[in-house]
């Protein structure tokens, strides 16, 4: 069983002083959080060094030992990331981290999938787009790593992407949720127009808007954005909803600075 | 004391009676563009507009420089990446990338860069800028830094993986993108540019991690700044507060950075003695959307924090009305009565 809970992360942080005192190297600060389960661990630590060949041997040695597949996506895969977002979110390490550590992640649970025939139980699904007319994707690049690291479904829209084009894959996939980034405040009104045709065809999900030039008056002008200072907090966003409902008002109020 | 003695004296860390207000980053705006019909982004490539363009924001805006070009693609599209030229209220951008697999960057050659893509044409703005304003304003010569650069040459994406997995390759990277960029800012100065500023968003802690920009980066930034034969302003975007120190060995004069950067005080005293800090009224919030009494209290808490240059945080937005850049000017004059 693992003995390992998002929860203890911020303790054994504090308790060590990573944050503040910066004593720990980065492999230290992660030692601390790896599950003590030698196989859980060994894929933790394939993860945290985004190296995806250790990644598929560590699963093999879970499988080897009876494990269930797609129980490794819960009890292997997403708590080994939770260790790289959790010393990104305290600063410990840095972006390329992220993006190599959820690159390592995904192959793991791609080859877990081909181990099974079932079906994975997706968390939900997030649809991530950046603003029409703009073409800087590094924003939305972030938030779709971290909340496929989270567990989410992402769908990629990519950049530049037009509204009508948004308003599809609403309908198709049924998101718990949108993200839309833009740089560049020319092109951040956009979100509006989205924000427009989907309360026109009646939906009431939330659009998770930021990056760049775009502030939370912007995005609050508009009855379904819901601002996020941070690319790490969209992760946050769509478990917020996935436990308390696609409520736009109560999300503002949790998450909005007042 | 002429405009271009005072800038260069205030980046030299000397007293100045006032302190100078410029745009290290691009000033382009569609009021100016409308102004002297030199759109973007015609106005992007072609060397007579581009250079009236960067005079409307002296004389039509009262900023105290001319700063040209106005993109961060000149170089990046001269080394073969692929551009989107934008609108004209957009910049141009770098969609494609030359050099995405480190074994590709074994047969990279420099193309000759006097002759490549839009490089003749900025050349022969700032001189045609020289001739027309002559030698007593300064002209700012804007540029993408050589970390940028590189990560446009490779893609962001495989930039970060090499600074984790392939220390060498990144280092190539680097080495292959600098030896243009100082060649690039050497041209500009030779034509007629006072002051190279280079933006260099990708070596942000928002994207690197500090003990990389410490280790990795800053040696490039600082080969740079010692290969330009002209004072360097290094911009970073976003908060940048944790590598602040290492930026000011970067042997580069200005630091310019953006409202992010809320200690600005702390930021003078830190770097103090080894460069001057440049910015920061907020491009966005206060340029953009603000009004003259916002514009005001920017500049003020700007000059009051001790910056020796005062600038917009970042690029002026294109919708940026001209009244707030010219009351930034006149807020700066009304500091000093």
């Amino acid at each position: 069983m693992l003995d390992f809970k998002k929860e203890d992360i911020s303790d054994v942080l504090v308790r060590y002083n990573v944050a503040m005192e910066k004593t720990m190297t980065p492999d230290e600060a992660a030692e601390q959080l790896y599950p003590k389960d030698e196989l859980l661990k060994a894929v933790a630590v394939a993860i945290y060094e985004g190296e995806e060949d250790d990644v598929i041997e560590a699963l093999d040695a879970l499988l080897d030992a009876g494990k269930d597949p797609l129980k490794l996506i819960d009890e292997a895969l997403l708590p080994g990331m939770g260790v790289v977002s959790a010393l990104y979110d305290q600063g410990i390490i840095f972006l390329p981290n992220v993006m190599m550590s959820a690159d390592a992640m995904l192959e793991g649970i791609d080859y877990c999938k081909t181990k099974t025939a079932e079906i994975p139980e997706a968390k939900g699904t997030v649809v991530c787009h950046v603003a029409e007319g703009d073409v800087h994707d590094i924003g939305k690049n972030i938030v779709a790593a971290l909340l496929r690291a989270d567990g989410f479904d992402v769908v990629d829209l990519g950049r530049d992407v037009p509204t009508d084009e948004v308003i599809e894959a609403v309908a198709e996939h049924k998101p718990v949720m949108i993200t839309g980034t833009a740089l560049m405040t020319t092109t951040m009104y956009a979100f509006k127009e989205v924000n427009d045709k989907l309360v026109e065809k009646g939906y009431t999900i939330p659009f998770a808007c930021g990056g760049g030039a775009v502030n939370q008056e912007f995005v609050e002008s508009f009855s379904l954005g819901v601002y996020g200072e941070e690319a790490a907090e969209a992760p946050k966003f769509a478990n917020h909803i996935l436990k308390n409902g696609a409520d736009i008002g109560k999300l503002r109020d949790e998450f909005h600075i007042h | 004391m002429t405009l271009k003695e005072n800038l260069l004296k205030a980046l030299n860390g000397e007293a100045v009676e006032k302190t100078p207000c410029v745009s290290v980053t691009q000033t382009g705006t569609v009021e100016l563009m409308d102004a002297v019909n030199a759109p973007w982004p015609e106005s992007q490539s072609d060397a007579k507009m581009m250079a009236d363009l960067a005079i409307a924001a002296h004389e039509i805006a009262g900023l105290e420089a001319v700063r040209v070009p106005y993109c961060l693609t000149v170089l990046a599209e001269a080394m073969g990446c692929e551009i989107n030229m934008g609108t004209k209220n957009r910049q141009p951008s770098v969609i494609a990338h030359p050099y995405e697999k480190p074994e590709m960057l074994d047969a990279a050659t420099k193309p000759d860069l006097k002759s490549a893509g839009r490089i003749p044409a900025v050349i022969e703005a700032i001189k045609d800028i020289r001739a027309r304003i002559g030698p007593d304003v300064p002209i700012i010569g804007g540029m993408e830094g050589p970390i940028t650069l590189a990560s446009d040459l490779v893609s962001v994406k495989s930039y970060m993986k090499w600074s984790i997995k392939n220390p060498d390759a990144l280092a190539k990277a680097n080495a292959f993108a600098n030896e243009a960029a100082i060649e690039y800012a050497n041209l500009m100065v030779e034509a007629g540019a006072d002051v190279i500023c280079i933006a260099d968003p990708v070596s942000s802690p928002d994207l690197m991690s500090p003990q990389d920009f410490h280790d990795k980066l800053m040696g490039t930034i600082t080969e740079f700044a010692d290969k330009v034969n002209a004072p360097v302003v290094l911009h970073v975007c976003g908060n940048v507060t944790a590598i602040l120190d290492y930026m000011a060995d970067c042997h580069c004069k200005g630091l310019s950075v953006e409202e992010k950067v809320e200690d600005v005080k702390g930021a003078v005293e830190k770097t103090k003695g080894r460069a001057v800090m440049v910015g920061n009224v907020s491009s966005p919030f206060v340029l953009l959307s603000g009004d003259e009494a916002k514009v005001t209290e920017a500049v003020n808490h700007a000059l009051d924090a001790g910056v020796a240059v005062l600038a917009p945080g970042c690029g002026i937005a294109p919708m940026t009305p001209t009244a707030n850049i010219k009351a930034m000017v006149a807020a700066r004059d009304k500091y000093f009565q």
